[in-house]
């Protein structure tokens, strides 16, 4: 456990832990929107596209700890799934984003499951998110979908918008809490284990994370 | 003056719904449909800069020249052999065809085919036939019109030179640059007959009637077709155009203006250290979309295949259509021309046109910022064949290839560079974490427009153009020599964050200049590409 929660003394931001979040789903669902309103409370209508990936933190207080939330971004066209699949490894939390209003991207849910089933750690945890629930006119895939195929894949689920500030904070400090439960609270069980390697500081996380 | 356009399913007659025709351009398409069914090329004619600036070859483009996709040269024999040069007209229509081939048996192909041939009769034949330019600018039959059905629609198609402002000959430049064995004698000297004839006419209001009347249609078959991405109801093509746009008429022209007309003039013996000079002052803005066309070969290239962009947009590409109009309104929504509707049109046609022609790459996220910027600096016609010149003279496009290989590739080679050339900063990136791919990504995949200042953007191209894709993993290592000690003070998130949006405050005339402090031979280049492409090679800690 000597690498679980390393403390951060030596930078000006200090934290007790750094849990790793990875946010995925189709082009255009609202990724980067939903991180830049949990990581900075805004949001802009004239947003552009992420390339590559990118990442941004905010640093969140849970049951006296305080915990480090870096949170990966992703560019959202299957091609870039060649570069972004590295960075699986590293997370220890991932959220899976559809949009509401665009079926297609409610369809490709199961490609991004079966992505993280190939790439990510067997014990990430894993959160369902339908975005841009403010626009109830254009909503094409209702709720009970949602739902039901989150609990197919035995997964928490939620409605957000980022728009509005809908349920944003919510979906992340839950998966914060439960990967901090999983990790943390109750470290020494056995599936835990890779996680637990994780739970550490970036440098050398990110290293392994890079490599083959 | 009306370049007049017919075709049918037979290539033999001209449908006389003709508006406005000279008996001479109709005798020229009559010859022009004719050679028609007579060519069998496979390939599109896409200009082969080898031919078009041999003294670069010769001097220090090596890599540019190497680098041009073989599938694109205009290897095709028949097409100069004489038979007009309206061989092109059956190079792109068999290619047309082997594309709609290919595609068939492509996933997702189904609606696209159906979505072909179901138009197919509404569609109007884009076929620019014009007797202005005449043999030297090819015009294209539309593959499925030649095979499939008898009640084509026949439209005339011709336009004013909207903006034919050469300040000399235009054909002087294209005569002068055109090396290009595809040309014949015959052909290029039909078209100087010609052109001189189109400027002659350049104002006839007949001309413009039936220009209207082909938007009209082509709005109409649009709407229908976009339905499903209301945001793009307003697709609308440009006007077709006889000429290609030469040298900008500007008043007042200035020093660094003079000296950049001087060397166009004799642009296939230019003086290479006069470039070398002129583009790291950065080209004057007047000029610069004319410019990066002549040095990237796009004015050649849309020269030979006028009407060409317009028949790729009657085509349909739905799957990428969708994923192109999701990154419109996210491709520099602060800049305004990207802001309003028309420039968002433009930018998804430019891109749609390109999924045509290159269905294999088709669209790539990234593309977007590309295009746009060249739409800054020149039309919608222009930017589309300066963006197939960038992805098939420069070997851009397998940066957008599905499995991203050049992007990778290119990544992999940055890493090596850097251990290279800054050994220590190399160590100190590994032992924080910090990989290219969380940096280089972006610069490389757009070309440094992502997240830099739009006018670093442009200077650091006014240099690309001339230099080759090397010249981009130099400037993505003069941007590391730059803030190198600084690099060395932080630590994994400080360092990524850092790298992200520097673009938007470094000296662009500095880190010009620190790049051609950056000396790596082309052979080290290539050996690093090996080393990546090699399969016996021990896995990499790369991806």
């Amino acid at each position: 456990m000597s690498n679980t929660g390393t403390t951060a003394s030596n930078k000006s931001a200090a934290y007790d832990y750094l849990i790793k979040l990875l946010l995925i789903g189709d082009s255009g669902v609202g990724k980067s929107c939903l991180l830049l309103r949990f990581s900075e409370d805004s949001f802009t209508p004239s947003f552009i596209t992420t390339i590559g990936i990118d990442f941004k933190i905010r640093t969140i207080e849970l049951e006296g700890k305080r915990i480090k939330l870096q949170i990966w971004d992703t560019a959202g066209q299957e091609r870039f799934r060649t570069i972004t699949t590295a960075y699986y490894r590293g997370a220890m939390g991932i959220l899976l984003v559809y949009d509401v209003t665009d079926e297609k991207s409610f369809g490709n849910i199961r490609n991004w499951i079966r992505n993280i089933e190939q790439h990510a750690t067997e014990s990430v945890n894993k959160m369902l998110i339908g975005n841009k629930c403010d626009l109830p006119e254009k909503k094409v895939v209702d709720s009970s979908r949602g739902k039901a195929l989150a609990d197919e894949y035995g997964i928490k689920f939620l409605e957000t918008s980022a728009k509005n500030s809908i349920n944003v904070e919510e979906a992340f400090i839950s998966l914060a809490k439960d990967i901090k439960k999983r990790m943390i609270d109750t470290p020494n069980e056995p599936n835990n284990q890779t996680g637990n390697a994780q739970l550490s500081d970036t440098a050398p996380a990110k290293q392994k994370n890079c490599c083959k | 003056m009306n370049s007049t356009n017919s075709t049918n399913s037979n290539n033999n007659n001209n449908n006389n719904n003709n508006i406005n025709n000279h008996s001479n351009s109709l005798q020229d398409n009559n010859n022009n449909n004719n050679s028609t069914s007579t060519n069998n090329s496979n390939m599109i004619e896409i200009i082969d800069p080898t031919t078009t600036i041999p003294q670069q070859l010769e001097i220090d483009h090596h890599e540019r020249i190497k680098d041009i996709d073989p599938i694109f040269l205009s290897s095709d024999d028949s097409i100069g052999r004489g038979e007009t040069t309206n061989g092109t007209i059956g190079t792109i229509n068999s290619y047309m065809e082997s594309l709609h081939l290919n595609r068939s048996s492509k996933e997702g192909d189904a609606d696209d085919k159906s979505s072909l041939s179901s138009s197919s009769s509404s569609v109007i034949s884009t076929t620019p036939i014009n007797g202005i330019t005449g043999a030297d600018s090819p015009s294209l039959v539309p593959a499925d019109e030649t095979t499939t059905t008898t009640t084509t629609t026949t439209t005339t198609t011709t336009k004013p030179n909207k903006s034919l402002t050469s300040t000399f000959d235009p054909r002087d430049i294209n005569n002068d640059i055109t090396a290009a064995p595809t040309i014949t004698t015959t052909s290029t000297t039909d078209s100087t007959v010609a052109n001189n004839g189109n400027n002659n006419n350049n104002n006839n209001n007949n001309t413009c009637l039936s220009v209207q009347g082909e938007g009209e249609m082509i709005i109409l078959t649009n709407a229908q077709r976009f339905q499903r991405s209301p945001i793009f109801k307003a697709l609308k093509p440009p006007p077709m155009r006889e000429n290609v746009n030469g040298f900008p008429k500007i008043p007042n022209i200035t020093h660094k203006e003079f000296m950049w007309l001087e060397q166009v003039i004799k642009w296939s013996r230019y003086d290479s250290e006069v470039i070398y000079k002129l583009s790291r002052m950065g080209i004057p803005p007047r000029i610069r979309g004319f410019i990066w066309r002549l040095a990237s070969g796009a004015i050649e290239l849309e020269r030979k295949n006028i009407g060409v962009y317009q028949f790729f947009l009657t085509k349909s590409a739905e799957e990428y259509e969708y994923k192109i109009s999701k990154d419109i309104s996210r491709t520099f929504p602060k800049i305004e021309l990207f802001a309003q509707e028309q420039g968002q049109v433009t930018l998804f046609n430019i891109l749609k046109a390109y999924c045509i022609l290159d269905p294999i790459i088709g669209y790539t996220q990234g593309m977007t910022f590309i295009a746009a910027i060249l739409m800054h600096e020149m039309d919608e016609v222009e930017s589309f064949w300066a963006f197939v010149c960038l992805m098939k003279n420069y070997k851009l496009s397998t940066i957008f290839s599905n499995d991203l290989a050049l992007l990778r590739e290119n990544l992999y080679v940055i890493d090596r560079c850097i251990e290279t050339v800054m050994p220590k900063l190399f160590s100190h990136l590994k032992e924080v974490g910090v990989t290219p791919v969380l940096f280089a990504s972006e610069w490389i995949s757009t070309l440094f427009t992502y997240n830099f200042e739009i006018e670093s953007s442009k200077r650091i191209w006014d240099v690309f153009f001339f230099e080759g894709r090397y010249y981009l993993i130099r400037v993505v290592l003069a941007v590391l020599r730059i803030y190198e000690k600084h690099l060395m003070s932080l630590q994994f998130e400080e360092c990524v964050e850092f790298l992200k949006k520097v673009g938007f405050s470094i000296n662009i005339d500095y880190l010009l200049q620190v790049t051609d402090t950056i000396i790596i031979s082309t052979e080290l280049f290539t050996k690093f590409e090996q080393e990546f492409n090699d399969p016996d090679a021990p896995p990499s800690d790369y991806f």
